[in-house]
Formats: C-alpha cells, sequence, structure tokens
C-alpha cells in the first residue's frame, strides 16, 4: 500500500493475554490499516487475528498498547462510540426481528426519522440483493440470506470500516466463492475500509488489498497477496499461503544454492556465503519429466485426483515432494522433476522449527483442540 | 384387541386425573352438604360463596399477594439470572446452588425460619411477611426458567447490539429482554401459580390481616370444609380451563396460518403475553371487587353511624366509644364459626353488623385447632401476631390461663354477661377458669354416638360406649383420630375421669382402645359426616350440632347419649394478654352476647348456645330437642370437660397414642424393607451409571 493514504486504524505494540494463561493471545501486534483498503488477517485458529479484530471493534481490552481511529486514541471507547461495524461470524442476527428490523436497528437507536430509516433500508436491501424480503423471519432465510442481512445491516449505519470475522466460514464452497465477489464488490462501490478475518488462505488471497499473515500473537508477513504469496517472508507464510516444498538448502554465494544433493541456479541474493536457508518450491511450478541425468529423479509414492490436477508425491533425495501436474502418474515409476531458477525462493531460516505441510494444524484440528 | 386396551388405558389414566375434580363439580351443584348424598341440584353454593366476605376476602388476598410476590420475583429473579450467568464459573455453579435451595428446602422448614425470622425482627405478620415469603420461594424458580434461555442466547447477539450503537442498557432492553422473554414470562406464571398453590408457607406467615385462601379452607376442617369450597374451586378451575382453551385456539390458529413451524421466541410470545395478561386481568378484577365491595358499604354507615335498620341491640354500653378512632380489632376464631351473610333475606352478617355499630374495623381470620391457635400465640410470641379476641375451646383455656397468656376481663364493659346462663359460667369455673375471671362462653357441645338405625340391631343398646366394642359391627365403627377424645371415650366407658385419672387407669383404657382396634373401619374426624351420611359407617362418636345437621340429610341416621358419662366442650372468648384494644376487644364480646348476635351466631353454627336470651328465642322444637338441649341431671348422664392435663400425662396419652395407632396387623418388616428396597434401586441405578461412564472414558 502507498504511503499516500490516510492511516484510518493504527494498532500499536497491542499485546493482550488472558488471565489463566500465560502464553500471548497477541504480542505487540503493530499494525497500519489505510482508508478504503481490503485487509485481511490470516492465520491458523489461534493466531490471534480474531482477537485484533475484536481489540478494534471494542469488544475486547488490549493489556497494553494503543488502538488509533483517525489519529485518536480509542483504547477505551465502547463499542456503541466507534465508528465501525461488525458483521459476525454466526451473523448474530436478532431472532425476534424481522428482516427489515434487524437492518433498521442500528438506524434507529441512532434515531434517524422513522422516513429516512425506510429509504436506507430499502437502499440497503437492494445492495445485498434481498429486495422483498423485509418481512421475512430471519430464521426463515438461508445461510447466504442470513449473511446478506448481516452485511446490510452493519452497512446501512454507513461505518468508516467494516470488520468482518470470518464471515464466510459458514457457506458451502459455491456460495462462498459467490459471496467473496460479490464482497468485493460492494467494497468497491461503497469505498469503505474492510478488515476481514479468514483462516482460508485462497479466500485472502482473492479478495485483499493487503493480507496480513499472522501466527501465535505475531504478525509474519504484511504485503499484497501477490508479495505473499510469491516473496513469502518465512517457511510459515510460504506454507500457510498455498502449499509448498520447504526444503533446507546452503546459499553458496549470490545465485547458486545448493539443496537436495545438487546445486542450482536461482534468482536470490543478499545471504552470507555458505549461510543455510530454507528453500521453497510451489507444487505447481514443478513439471514432471522423464527420469534423466540433467534433473532430479525420484520414485512417485501416491498419486491422488484433485479434480483441477492430480496431486503426485515423489520421493526425491530422502524428502518427500508435492508436484500439481494435470498429468498422471504411476506410483512406483521413476521421474524427474524439472523447475526453473525464476521457480526457486531462497528464505532465511525462520527461528521456529522447520515446519512441513504435515505439522501445521489444520482448521478443524485447531478447534479441537481448544475445546 | 390391542387398540381396545389401549384406550382403555388412556381412559383409566385421565380417570384418575379427572375423577376428583368431577366429584367436586357435581358436588358444588349438590343440595345436600354431604359429600356422598345427593340431595338434588341446586346453586346456592355459588350465591352463598358470593355472599361470603371471609371466603372472598381471603380469595383476594391470595390473589393480590400472588401478583405482587410473582412480579417482584419476576423482576428480581430475572436480574438474579442475568448476574450468575455473567459470573465466573466457580462462582456460578456456588451461587447457583445456594439459590436454588428455597426449592429443594422442605417448605415446613421454610415457613417455620420465616416465621422465627419475622420473629426476630419484631415484623408484625400481615400482607408484608406474606409477600416476602413468598418472593423468596418463587425467585428460584423465575431463576430457573430465565438461565437456560441466557445459555440458549448466542452471545454474540449483545456485542451485535453494542456494535449497532447500543450502550448496555438499550443492548439488555432491546435484545436480552426479548430474547429471554419466554423464560421469563414462564417464570412469572409459574411463581404466580406456586403462590396461589402454596399453604405451609403461608400459614407460618401470614397474620390477621392477610389470610390466604388456602388457610381459610384449612380452618374449616373442624366443622367440614364448606360446600361453597366446591363452588370456588370449581369457578377456578373452570377459569383455568378458559385460559388453556384460548391458549390453545391461538396456538391452532397459528399453526394453521404458518404452515412452516419455527421455532421462534416470538411466538411463543404471541400465546404467553395474552396467558399472563387474562391472569393479570382476572386477579385484579376479582381482587379488587372482592376487596372493595366490602369495604364501600361499611363507609358509608361508619360515617352516618346507624346500624341495620332490620337488627336491634340493647344500649347496655356506649356502642360509639370508639367511632372514628381508627381502632382495629384482630379477631380470631374457628373456620365458620360465626354467622355471614349468605345472601338470603334476614341473614346476619355478625362482622358487618360489629363493625356499622361501632365504627371499628375488624380483621377477622380462622384457625383449625386449639393446637394451631396456641402455637400462634405462643412460639411467635404474642406480639408478633397481636389478636384482640380469640375463642379456643375449654381445655386450652386453662392451658393459657395457666401459662398467664389471657388478659382479665372487665365486666363493667361485658354488660351482657348476664345473659349466659348460670350453668355454663359453673362449669367453666369449675373446670378450666376459676372464678370466670378470663373466658365468656360461646358455643357449647357435647360428644355422642351417631348410628345408623338401618345398620345397627334394634336390640342392641346403643346408649353406652359399649357399643363402639360390639364385635358385631367389626369394621363398620368410625373412631376419632386424636388422642384426647379416644381417650376419653374409653375413659369415659371404663367410669373414670377424662381429666383426674391414675396411670393403671390410662394404661387400662388404652389396652381397650386397643382391643377396639381390629373391629374399627378408620380413624377420621371430619371424614365422619361423608362416612355415616353415605351409610358406609354404622357407628361414630360425634359432636351433637354436627350429628343433626347429618341425620337431615339422612333419615337412617340416629344420636345416642352414652350413659357411662360424655365430654362437654365450652368454647369460649378470651382477649390474649398482648391486645392492644382490650376495652374495644371487651366491646365485641359484649356484642357477640347480644341475643340478636348470639341467635344468629347458634342458627349458623347449629351447635348449642350457653345465652339465655337466645335460647329463648330459638324455635320451641330446638328448645326441647333432646339433642341440643339434653337434661343431662333427669338422665344422670356424667358430663365433664376437658381440663389442661399436666406436660408429662399428656406425654404419656399421646405415647400411648401413637403405640396403639402404629401397633398395625401388618408386619413390621414392611418399612425396614422398603428403605432397604429403595437404597438397592438408588444404588444400582448409580453402579449402573457409572458403569457406563467408564465404558465410555475407555
Amino acid at each position: 500500500m502507498s504511503n499516500s493514504k490516510n492511516k484510518i486504524i493504527e494498532l500499536k505494540n497491542v499485546s493482550m493475554s488472558f488471565k489463566d494463561s500465560d502464553t500471548p493471545v497477541l504480542n505487540s501486534i503493530s499494525l497500519d490499516i489505510y482508508d478504503k483498503e481490503f485487509i485481511t488477517l490470516l492465520g491458523p485458529s489461534g493466531c490471534g487475528k480474531t482477537t485484533t479484530l475484536r481489540i478494534i471493534g471494542g469488544f475486547t481490552k488490549a493489556d497494553s498498547g494503543d488502538i488509533l481511529f483517525n489519529g485518536k486514541r480509542i483504547n477505551d471507547l465502547p463499542p456503541y462510540k466507534r465508528q465501525l461495524n461488525t458483521v459476525f461470524q454466526k451473523y448474530a442476527l436478532f431472532p425476534h426481528l424481522n428482516v427489515y428490523d434487524n437492518v433498521a436497528f442500528g438506524l434507529r437507536i441512532a434515531k434517524v426519522p422513522e422516513k429516512e430509516v425506510k429509504q436506507r433500508v430499502a437502499a440497503m436491501l437492494d445492495v445485498v440483493d434481498l429486495h422483498g424480503f423485509d418481512k421475512r423471519s430471519v430464521n426463515q432465510l438461508s445461510g447466504g440470506q442470513q449473511q446478506r442481512v448481516a452485511i446490510a445491516r452493519a452497512l446501512v449505519n454507513n461505518p468508516k470500516v467494516l470488520l468482518l470475522d470470518e464471515p464466510l466460514g459458514a457457506l458451502d464452497l459455491k456460495l462462498r466463492k459467490e459471496m467473496q465477489i460479490e464482497l468485493k464488490k460492494i467494497q468497491q462501490r461503497l469505498s469503505i475500509t474492510f478488515i476481514y478475518v479468514t483462516h482460508d488462505q485462497e479466500e485472502a488471497l482473492t479478495m485483499s488489498d493487503t493480507v496480513v499473515v499472522m501466527n501465535k500473537g505475531e504478525i509474519q508477513q504484511i504485503g499484497s497477496p501477490q508479495d505473499i504469496y510469491n516473496e513469502p517472508k518465512n517457511a510459515f507464510v510460504a506454507n500457510f499461503i498455498g502449499e509448498s516444498n520447504i526444503l533446507p538448502g546452503i546459499m553458496h554465494r549470490d545465485y547458486l544454492v545448493e539443496f537436495a544433493g545438487n546445486n542450482f541456479d536461482c534468482v536470490d541474493k543478499g545471504f552470507d556465503e555458505m549461510e543455510p536457508v530454507d528453500v521453497v518450491i510451489r507444487p505447481e511450478d514443478i513439471t514432471l519429466v522423464p527420469a534423466s541425468d540433467e534433473v532430479l529423479n525420484g520414485v512417485v509414492e501416491t498419486v491422488t485426483f484433485k479434480g483441477v490436477h492430480y496431486e503426485i508425491v515423489v520421493n526425491a533425495y530422502n524428502d518427500l515432494w508435492i508436484i500439481h501436474s494435470t498429468k498422471s502418474a504411476k506410483v512406483g515409476d521413476i521421474v524427474g522433476l524439472s523447475f526453473t531458477p525464476e521457480d526457486i525462493h531462497i528464505m532465511k531460516k525462520s527461528e521456529m522449527p522447520k515446519i512441513t505441510r504435515y505439522t501445521i494444524p489444520s482448521y478443524e484440528e485447531a478447534g479441537a483442540n481448544e475445546e | 384387541m390391542k387398540n381396545a386396551t389401549r384406550k382403555f388405558y388412556i381412559f383409566l389414566v385421565f380417570f384418575f386425573l379427572y375423577a376428583p375434580i368431577g366429584v367436586l363439580i357435581v358436588n358444588s351443584f349438590n343440595q345436600s352438604k354431604s359429600r356422598s348424598v345427593w340431595g338434588g341440584f341446586t346453586l346456592d353454593w355459588y350465591s352463598k360463596l358470593i355472599h361470603d366476605e371471609m371466603i372472598l376476602k381471603s380469595l383476594a388476598t391470595t390473589l393480590i399477594v400472588a401478583l405482587i410476590a410473582s412480579i417482584i420475583s419476576t423482576i428480581l429473579g430475572t436480574a438474579a439470572a442475568i448476574g450468575i450467568f455473567n459470573m465466573k464459573k466457580n462462582w456460578r455453579s456456588v451461587v447457583l446452588d445456594v439459590s436454588y435451595l428455597p426449592i429443594i428446602n422442605p417448605e415446613i422448614v421454610t415457613g417455620v425460619s420465616l416465621m422465627v425470622l419475622f420473629a426476630f425482627f419484631a415484623l408484625e405478620k400481615g400482607y408484608l411477611t406474606l409477600i416476602l415469603a413468598h418472593i423468596s420461594f418463587c425467585v428460584p424458580y423465575v431463576i430457573l426458567n430465565v438461565l437456560p434461555k441466557l445459555r440458549q442466547m448466542d452471545k454474540h447477539l449483545i456485542e451485535a447490539a453494542l456494535d449497532l450503537g447500543c450502550d448496555r442498557w438499550q443492548a439488555f432492553r432491546k435484545i436480552t429482554l426479548p430474547e429471554i422473554m419466554p423464560g421469563v414470562i414462564t417464570g412469572f406464571l409459574m411463581s404466580f401459580t406456586y403462590s396461589v398453590d402454596d399453604f405451609v408457607i403461608s400459614y407460618f406467615t401470614h397474620g390477621a390481616t392477610s389470610q390466604t385462601l388456602s388457610v381459610t379452607i384449612y380452618s374449616m376442617t373442624r366443622k367440614k370444609v364448606s360446600p361453597k369450597i366446591n363452588a370456588l374451586s370449581t369457578l377456578i378451575f373452570v377459569v383455568v380451563l378458559a385460559v388453556l382453551i384460548v391458549v390453545n385456539i391461538a396456538d391452532a390458529r397459528k399453526y394453521s396460518t404458518k404452515k412452516k413451524k419455527s421455532s421462534s421466541p416470538k411466538k411463543l410470545k404471541k400465546i404467553l403475553i395474552p396467558a399472563v395478561c387474562i391472569l393479570c386481568a382476572m386477579t385484579l378484577v376479582i381482587g379488587s371487587v372482592a376487596f372493595f365491595t366490602r369495604d364501600k358499604d361499611d363507609d358509608e354507615s361508619k360515617q352516618n353511624g346507624s346500624a341495620d335498620a332490620s337488627f336491634e341491640f340493647s344500649d347496655s354500653v356506649d356502642w360509639n366509644k370508639f367511632r372514628n378512632k381508627n381502632v382495629v380489632l384482630n379477631v380470631y376464631n374457628w373456620g365458620e364459626y360465626i354467622s355471614v351473610d349468605e345472601g338470603e333475606e334476614g341473614d346476619f352478617d355478625t362482622i358487618a353488623q360489629f363493625e356499622k355499630l361501632t365504627g371499628i374495623d375488624v380483621n377477622y381470620s380462622t384457625f383449625a385447632s386449639n393446637e394451631e391457635l396456641y402455637a400462634k400465640l405462643s412460639t411467635a410470641g404474642a406480639d408478633a401476631y397481636s389478636y384482640d379476641v380469640i375463642i379456643p375451646s375449654d381445655y386450652m383455656v386453662g392451658r393459657l390461663i395457666n401459662e398467664g397468656m389471657l388478659a382479665e376481663l372487665d365486666y363493667t364493659n361485658i354488660p351482657n354477661i348476664e345473659w349466659i346462663g348460670e350453668k355454663y359460667l359453673d362449669i367453666s369455673s369449675d373446670s378450666f377458669d376459676p372464678g370466670n375471671k378470663y373466658s365468656v362462653p360461646y358455643t357449647w357441645g357435647y360428644v355422642g354416638i351417631i348410628y345408623n338405625t338401618e345398620m345397627v340391631d334394634p336390640e342392641d343398646d346403643v346408649e353406652t360406649w359399649d357399643i363402639l366394642w360390639n364385635k358385631k359391627y367389626e369394621k363398620d365403627i368410625l373412631m376419632f383420630n386424636n388422642s384426647r377424645d379416644a381417650f376419653a371415650i374409653s375413659l369415659f366407658r371404663n367410669g373414670c375421669s377424662v381429666n383426674d385419672f391414675t396411670e393403671e387407669e390410662l394404661e387400662d383404657a388404652a389396652d381397650e382402645l386397643k382391643k377396639q382396634k381390629p373391629l374399627v373401619q378408620s380413624y377420621v374426624m371430619d371424614e365422619i359426616f361423608d362416612k355415616m351420611g353415605g351409610g358406609e359407617a354404622a357407628l361414630a362418636p360425634y359432636y351433637a350440632g354436627d350429628a343433626v345437621t347429618m341425620m337431615e340429610d339422612n333419615e337412617d341416621l340416629a344420636f345416642a347419649v352414652p350413659k357411662e358419662g360424655t365430654n362437654l366442650f365450652i368454647d369460649s372468648m378470651c382477649i390474649p394478654k398482648g391486645s392492644q384494644n382490650k376495652e374495644a376487644a371487651e366491646m365485641f364480646i359484649n356484642f357477640m352476647c347480644e341475643t340478636q348476635t348470639a341467635l344468629a351466631n347458634i342458627e349458623y353454627i347449629c351447635y348449642s348456645t350457653p345465652h339465655m336470651g337466645a335460647y329463648k328465642e330459638l324455635d320451641e322444637d330446638i328448645q326441647k330437642d333432646p339433642i341440643f338441649y339434653p337434661d343431662f341431671e333427669a338422665s344422670g348422664t356424667v358430663t365433664e370437660s376437658f381440663e389442661p392435663l399436666p406436660n408429662n400425662i399428656t406425654k404419656k396419652v399421646d405415647s400411648l397414642w401413637t403405640d396403639i395407632m402404629t401397633n398395625t396387623g401388618t408386619s413390621p418388616w414392611l418399612t425396614p424393607i422398603f428403605i432397604v428396597a429403595a437404597l438397592g434401586i438408588t444404588l444400582f441405578i448409580n453402579i449402573r451409571r457409572m458403569r457406563k461412564k467408564k465404558q465410555k472414558e475407555l
């Protein structure tokens, strides 16, 4: 993001931990959020992304650090005095009110004249494509419709910032994809700031202007979706943003790296000589070729059909490589792995223990552990 | 076949559920006072009910207390539930358990402890104590109903409301409250029901001014619950039924208009709110009608000070002495033991007449037994009740005198004492009130034998207690179920005194009672009315006046006075020492001794009067009736009144009685076997549960 835009929200060294636990939920987070941007907090469950959102919303208090809104400190401001609105994970629609009354709720609290309420609610129901649903009970709506009501209820108040806490988590895949596009459209049409929380990296990459990758209460990387995907700063980011093959390597000198028993040309520089590094190669960047001395060879271990492509796991040089290919292979075949210097990303060794895709806690697992 | 048994089973279930109510409704239209004899269709009980201020006033008290208590408990309980819900986990379970305690706690304990507490703070028993007591047991029911609703509620709803601009209070009002409303309303309804329902706690916490319906009905049991209560119960049942039908129709209509079923709280609310409204409206209407109709009459006459022209009173005292001085008298009498207006021409409403004549306000309340009266006066301290006039029986008068709880009467304020027959003053002076210093006889009666001429052999002599020991009538004999009365019969039969007996004589009497036991169909009191009336038993001891009432219903019944002697009881008017208005109380006693009053009362109660003026006004056949006014001297029958027994003798009598009653023919093992079986079942269930849990863990 360019600095020419105005900062609307700033977090400065925000920390927070639960009373009965030593490990902090947030460990000195600092983050600038700019006006009219679509920013996504991305990370696995328990990484602190929702807590960050709740601190911005005013539902949770930070132990230390400051939260600024348009340059003013709002640490102690209750939620109803903040110029932002929230779309909750399970929508939190008021079951005793119908669609119209749900959407009109905030306006009525603000004592907006009923005539204006009517216009604005109608307009907002049009925006979320729920025209004619006014009198329906919210319990009679489908998940997607409820989602739209929740969005309308928040947006009708003309907030400067909209907070969205995993708003699409409860929808099925097809609906989710549709809503992603729609949300992005709404954000562009209204041109306000969206702060979006998700654990779904694809969602984050599709919709966001800026992605903030978080893990264990710390920000791992802030950047555009392209930056995050193509230039992950560490193994965690690389692995969390799409699947990756991460291999230990040694940087011999600029543009030359050794891994998997061979030296490869690469496009990275600026490391110490003989510095141990992590080497990342995306599965879709690897092409299967007939085995030869020119390339790295390995044995096909498993082949899984994934719809668009096959996921093929190859054992080469005692590492398991994941390869996405539109062509299938036979288990037990010896194949060659081909990639170009541009496909090789070199990262500093991260301080955390080496993470492979097999140890990253999936969303479900983490959820189960919490209970 | 299978279907038929199924239907029969359903029929059986409903029969058991509704048969009692059916019997009650039928009886409310029964001319006869007896519950087992059909005396023809009548609406009399309903018209009498409408005129009975005692019942209406206690109904009003019940409903008003229920309404106030349930509204306050609903507010308190809802607030408490929200507080508990937001507590830390550990604290929450502790506070929750504590607040549920009143539900688990036996009512009797709650009642007694509240009574002691109120006595400790020297709160006078009345509306305040009653409402406080009811709130204390209603609040947990509200918490119990509101808490689950809070748990069900998505907690993000509150955050959503805050997010949309509500402050905490607005969020509560606009979101939390509508969400938990069904729980709040159910809690309110339960509180209301439990409050109306409650007897035990009300019994201990009501006062002279605030007697609930349940306590009033209970106090009627000495003589026999009036069929007016059947009429009242029928009306209450019909109202509840109507509310249910309205609710169900509303429900059905909702279902038909909206096919898609939704469990939204909105629907529940739509049904419950009218129900609550109907209930409240009903309460207010009945309550206020019952409450104000009476006061209006009073106020009119209190101002101009004239009594009803149709009744005349003597000038024995200055009746106007306390007019306009805001004097209030608390009168405590047996249930159904005073003449009331039942809507018929010439009915004499004792309390209303007194209030009109003197301008003194009377709080009239009722008790069921001498022991209840004694408990009220002694345990909680006389101050807590501040009764001005009480009407205990002979031996209780003696006991209260012995314990210094009665005030000496000033007969210059009770000139009407001259009407009381010398004979009765002598009896009371001889047996329980030496010198007639403390009590003025109100009614008297005696115990005889009521029997069914169709069932008893005309050859047999019924004028002896021996007939109750005659093997011919095995399982056709009824017997008193309280120790003093039962022992009196046995002692008389053995030719002993019922007040002054040796230990041997007492044990002999006990042995005789044991011998009698196999012949006795059941030990009862009030049920003698129905059992004798319905021809279910041949013989029973009972009070003369009530016997006449029974004989009116069933021509086969007759009454005999045993020649060995019998118990003559006198109920007398007294003033407790704590009375704040002794002179006014004496005026009340004087009023009760007016010929007009005494006549009306004795005609209502149907016992015998010690008042010579009233006696002379009675019909000649009643004056000469050998049952109402027997000539004991001519027949040589010994009569004795109960005197207070020394404590150790009372204990001995009671333990012998317990021995007789528990020495049943059934195996003494029954109780232990039952307990062991219950323990076994509990153990079995728990072991199974533990085993299941273990399996689950594995």
